[in-house]
């Protein structure tokens, strides 16, 4: 039965109802299909378990693909993609490196890379080709190919030059930095940069300027070149001569000067060889001439930055020219000279040098000329002053023995004008005392000019309020004006001028007494005007006036002019030529403006002063006004060695109502006691007494016995020193002659005042 | 549009018929004839000819059991197609010795045709291409190229068809480099930078009664047993068939239907042995479960097809069509031919009549199996 035998299956197909008897048709049917269905079951379960075997089976292929469609597609895809990327980033990569090798090969520059061990990577055909022969194959230590390139010899330079090459370009290459330059032996340049690579590797490139340093070294030689023909085309102008010599004393170089200079024409070609010849044929050596070549050389040329040294000058002769050789060590040894024809400088020199020995002979000769006329010339100032000296004594002299008598007539002829006369009497003795005054005043100009052209007036130039003098002549000339019936007016401002004040009053009374002297009618004018150089101080008139060319005239001596022959009495004709003279001294230009019939001008050109004015410690004029009445009574004390001129002063006071004492001396005057006036008013003393006493001795004696009282000084003696002597006593002085006018004012004035100059 | 041309030539001098292919396929630029050629044709003659004549542009083409065409189906005849730069790019590889199941070789023929496309068109990205194969027919391995192919293609769209010998079933011959061969398979990688669209359409229903291959010989395709029965008696009895009733037609209109996947698939029977047991035109195997399918709606499919088509790339270009020549059965019966070919014509179709077609990583029968291309750039 079926469950008796469990193999059914193999025994029953198809012969079942044969091989063994069913108990019906159903049954065998069921067998048959259970054996199909154990087939099924079995082909099945193979099919389970072979699974999707794709090597196995055309229809597991199918089988996969189908049921894991597009799944497995898409990984396939994603793989395959990979695949095909990879693949061509293979391809991309052998063709970057076979495109960085063509790039390498192409550089026109040798390229060598290394790697961190230093051992060569990759080198270019350019590489190997400036290394000719030197195997750089990858993989090799670069050292090694650097003593390859030194023992072969590619190197430039000796075996030692290129042992320290090879040390310095393995340096170099352990460390990287600026480029630097090797020369080959086969006259290559190459310029080398190294760098670093990231990863530690270097690339050395090596760049051939072979061409370039070709190029520089030509250009240097080709500007050498020019600067030498510079320097040929200078030498050969310079009229110098000039010579190289080198260090074995040989001659290298020279120019047509130094050829000429040697006698040859300057043309000869070559120079040099010609200039060594005739060296040697004259048996000089002259051109080189070092002190002390080596030694020297060390110690001065050393600290000389360009090593050069000079050689002090020489002068040498050669055939007759007189040559100045300057020389130089160059560096190497050379020595360059220079060469200068100096036969016609000296030539110059020597004429020079007797030029100016003859100069000094004949400036000898004339300083002693000079010397002898210096002499000479003192001799006759010292005779001068001598004579000066003389003549100011003889003035001195002059004036006291001319004017004391005439001073005397003065006094007495006054005196006798003061008494009671007879009409015809009166007039004679007016005309006594005109012509008095006449002689008097041309005796005073006489010694006037007398003195000046002796010069024994030295002028004493002061700054000064020049108002001060013109109001002072103005003031003495009032009473005459007045009684001429003209106007003297004064025309002044406040300026301040240089000059002697006492010349210039002198300058400015002969001008106002000639001017009112020719002036009959109208006025006169002192006055000043600025003009160019100073100020003109001058006296304007409205008197006769001079035609132009008798202007000249009017300044002589005793010259007086026509138009006042009626009255020639009243001046002497010396007043102008005083004041020329005056003005010479004092170097005062003279002005002189006239129009006949119209009036004159008459001045000086004074300098105007910057300075303050000095105040001319002058005696006030005597106040006018002052009458006879105000002297009545008072008591004077004459003191004077002259007795007639005591007696004649003493008529002149008594007839003006004073009491009079006179003596010869102050002890006289002591001695002899008056009944009238035992305590005179005032001292009137001459200046030069007696036994060499002074007025001022006497004055001091009989103030010292009175007390203090008022003095006044007369003298004959013009001189500077009296005036000073009596101004420091503080006293007045009154020059004789006498003017009883001025003396009376001047009493008149001290009595009132006290009698000390204010 | 000029880059790609479609001709039929019903000359039957070879020299005709090449010259008549050349005058309507030549192009400038043009870097690839296909030729389906029919099995009457003197086929060295014609191989010899149309190489002459388009000199270096390769051609490549297959023996057929009918051609598709400008006017639909033909038979007898060559249909060609030529494509050009520069929306077009070609790279073609052959696959020889079939009978060694090299897998690993194929694969590198596949792989090295699809990397010669880097250099003809650089501009090509993955999405530009599409892979045809042509396969004899009679080789019985077309599994394994096209999983071979499929794998080294990477995903790329893969359309093919088994070359035919009319109904003989005795030789069929791939053309490559001028010349027919056997045990072949051919396989064009084409680039293009126009829209295209792979696509497959088959409409067999499974049936209800299930078989189960007892026993079979897989590496001839022939089953001996199904349900431990005799394969032909059985497979008559199951599909309501005589014995005598087993032909071609028979094969094609109750085709044996297997589930995998969740899919159907026809395993189409080449012939009945005398022996009872059955040659398959596709893999099989044992314990493999079958059944017998019914048909769909065969023009109703084909239009969803082409409406879906048109959707995605617009009105094509071309299609070039792999149609199982068991499929001619079903048109003839059902007095369809003249329809469907109207609608493979309206569509740009060129292709032939197949032992069977490939599909991505498959090999399928009675279906229709093809690329189309628009008219638009992607």
């Amino acid at each position: 039965m079926l469950a008796a035998s469990p193999d059914g299956a193999a025994v029953l197909p198809r012969s079942a109802d044969t091989a063994i008897s069913l108990p019906s048709a159903d049954a065998a049917a069921l067998l048959v299909e259970n054996a199909k269905l154990r087939r099924i079951n079995r082909a099945l379960i193979a099919a389970v378990e072979r699974g999707p075997d794709i090597a196995g089976s055309a229809f597991a292929l199918f089988q996969t693909a189908a049921a894991l469609g597009n799944q497995v597609q898409e990984r396939t895809a994603a793989l395959t993609l990979a695949l095909a990327e990879l693949t061509r980033s293979r391809e991309d990569e052998a063709q970057a490196k076979q495109r960085l090798a063509a790039a390498i090969e192409a550089i026109n520059q040798g390229i060598v890379l290394c790697d961190a061990d230093d051992r060569i990577v990759v080198s270019n055909g350019r590489y190997r080709a400036l290394w000719s022969g030197l195997p750089a194959v990858s993989g090799q230590r670069f050292a090694e190919m650097v003593q390859g390139a030194a023992a072969r010899g590619l190197v430039a330079g000796g075996p030692a030059e290129v042992a320290a090459w090879e040390a310095s370009r393995l340096e170099r290459h352990r460390d990287p930095g600026e480029p630097f330059v090797i020369q080959l032996r086969d006259g290559t340049w190459l310029q080398v940069s190294e760098r670093r690579v990231p990863g530690g590797g270097i690339v050395s490139l090596y760049t051939d300027i072979t061409a370039v340093k070709r190029d520089e070294a030509s250009r240097r030689e080709r500007e050498l070149a020019e600067k030498s023909v510079l320097l040929q085309a200078t030498l050969d102008n310079l009229s110098q001569g000039v010579s190289v010599f080198d260090a074995q004393r040989q001659l290298v170089a020279c120019n047509p000067g130094f050829v000429v200079l040697l006698g040859g024409d300057g043309g000869s070609t070559p120079l040099s060889s010609w200039a060594s010849a005739r060296l040697d044929k004259l048996g000089l050596q002259f051109a080189y001439h070092t002190p002390d070549q080596s030694g020297s050389a060390d110690n001065t040329g050393s600290d000389k930055a360009g090593g050069d040294k000079a050689v002090p000058a020489e002068l040498r002769m050669l055939g007759g020219r007189a040559l100045e050789i300057r020389s130089s060590i160059m560096p190497g040894g050379f020595c360059v000279a220079t060469y200068t024809d100096v036969t016609e400088r000296l030539t110059i020199s020597d004429a020079l040098q007797e030029a100016n020995e003859g100069l000094e002979r004949r400036v000898e000769m004339r300083t002693a000329e000079l010397i002898r006329a210096n002499a000479e010339i003192l001799a006759a100032k010292a005779e001068a002053e001598l004579q000066t000296l003389s003549k100011t004594k003889f003035f001195a002299a002059a004036n006291h023995d001319l004017l004391q008598p005439l001073a005397a007539a003065r006094v007495f002829a006054s005196a006798l004008s003061e008494r009671r006369l007879s009409p015809p009497n009166r007039e004679l003795v007016h005309h006594a005392l005109a012509a008095l005054d006449s002689v008097d005043e041309m005796i005073t100009a006489l010694l006037d000019i007398a003195k000046l052209d002796a010069g024994v007036v030295p002028p004493a130039p002061c700054s000064f309020a020049v108002r001060e003098v013109m109001m002072r002549v103005a003031e003495e000339y009032g009473l005459i004006a007045a009684r001429q019936k003209l106007r003297l007016r004064v025309f002044a401002g406040d300026l301040v001028v240089r000059s002697d004040p006492r010349l210039l009053a002198r300058i400015l009374r002969n001008l106002v007494s000639n001017a009112l002297r020719y002036t009959q009618v109208g006025g006169v004018l002192i006055g000043h005007r600025r003009v160019a150089g100073g100020l003109l101080v001058g006296v304007w008139d409205t008197g006769v006036g001079i035609a132009a060319d008798q202007v000249e005239e009017v300044f002589e001596e005793f010259r007086r002019l026509p138009q006042l022959h009626d009255r020639a009495a009243r001046g002497a004709g010396l007043g102008l030529s005083i004041v020329r003279r005056v003005s010479r001294m004092l170097g005062h230009r003279m002005v002189v403006l006239s129009v006949p019939g119209q009036g004159s001008l008459f001045g000086i050109v004074v300098p105007l002063s910057d300075e303050p004015a000095v105040s001319l410690q002058r005696p006030r004029p005597p106040e006018a006004g002052g009458g006879p009445q105000s002297l009545r009574g008072r008591c004077v004390q004459l003191i004077d060695d002259e007795p007639h001129v005591l007696h004649g002063l003493g008529v002149l006071l008594g007839g003006w109502g004073m009491q009079v004492r006179g003596a010869a001396s102050a002890a006289q005057a002591l001695e002899a006691p008056s009944e009238d006036c035992t305590c005179p008013d005032l001292i009137i003393a001459d200046y030069r007494l007696q036994d060499g006493q002074t007025g001022l001795d006497a004055i001091a004696t009989l103030r010292r016995r009175w007390g203090e009282r008022p003095a006044i000084v007369v003298t004959a003696d013009h001189g500077a020193d009296v005036q000073a002597a009596v101004s420091a006593a503080g006293l007045h002085l009154l020059h004789k002659p006498v003017r009883p006018a001025r003396l009376r004012s001047l009493i008149t004035h001290v009595l009132q005042h006290g009698g000390v100059v204010v | 549009m000029s880059e790609i041309r479609r001709a039929i030539s019903v000359a039957q001098s070879p020299a005709a018929a090449a010259a008549d292919l050349y005058a309507a396929l030549w192009q400038p630029g043009c870097c690839l004839a296909l030729v389906f050629v029919s099995a009457s044709m003197d086929l060295p003659a014609f191989a010899a000819a149309i190489a002459r004549l388009f000199g270096d542009v390769p051609v490549a083409g297959c023996t057929t059991s009918g051609e598709i065409g400008p006017g639909g189906y033909a038979d007898g005849t060559v249909v060609g197609i030529s494509l050009a730069a520069p929306d077009f790019a070609v790279s073609i590889g052959l696959i020889e010795n079939l009978g060694c199941m090299d897998l690993a070789a194929m694969q590198n023929t596949v792989r090295c045709t699809r990397l010669a496309m880097h250099d003809a068109a650089p501009w090509a990205r993955h999405e530009n291409l599409f892979a045809i194969t042509l396969i004899d027919g009679m080789c019985g391995c077309e599994e394994l190229v096209a999983s071979a192919a499929s794998a080294a293609l990477a995903g790329i769209p893969l359309c093919g068809g088994s070359a035919g010998d009319g109904l003989q079933f005795r030789q069929t011959f791939v053309l490559h480099n001028g010349a027919f061969h056997i045990n072949c398979a051919l396989i064009a990688v084409v680039a293009t930078r126009r829209r295209f669209q792979a696509f497959k359409t088959e409409h067999f229903l499974p049936g209800s009664e299930k078989m189960v291959v007892t026993e079979a010989d897989p590496r001839r395709r022939v089953v001996t047993e199904i349900n431990a029965e005799p394969a032909a008696r059985e497979y008559a009895r199951v599909a309501g068939l005589t014995l005598d009733d087993l032909t071609p037609a028979s094969f094609a209109t109750h085709p044996l239907v297997v589930r995998v996947g969740g899919q159907c698939f026809v395993r189409s029977i080449q012939r009945a042995n005398p022996d009872g047991s059955l040659v398959f035109l596709c893999a099989i195997d044992e314990g493999v479960v079958l059944t017998v399918g019914c048909a769909g709606d065969l023009i109703g499919n084909l239009a969803q097809s082409f409406s879906a088509i048109e959707a995605r790339i617009g009105k094509p270009d071309l299609v070039i069509a792999f149609d199982c020549m068991l499929r001619g059965f079903e048109l003839d019966q059902r007095r369809i031919r003249d329809t469907v070919g109207r609608m493979m014509d309206d569509n740009n179709a060129a292709g032939f009549c197949t032992y069977g077609e490939q599909y991505e990583a498959m090999h399928m029968n009675q279906t229709l199996a093809g690329i189309a291309i628009g008219a638009s750039h992607a």
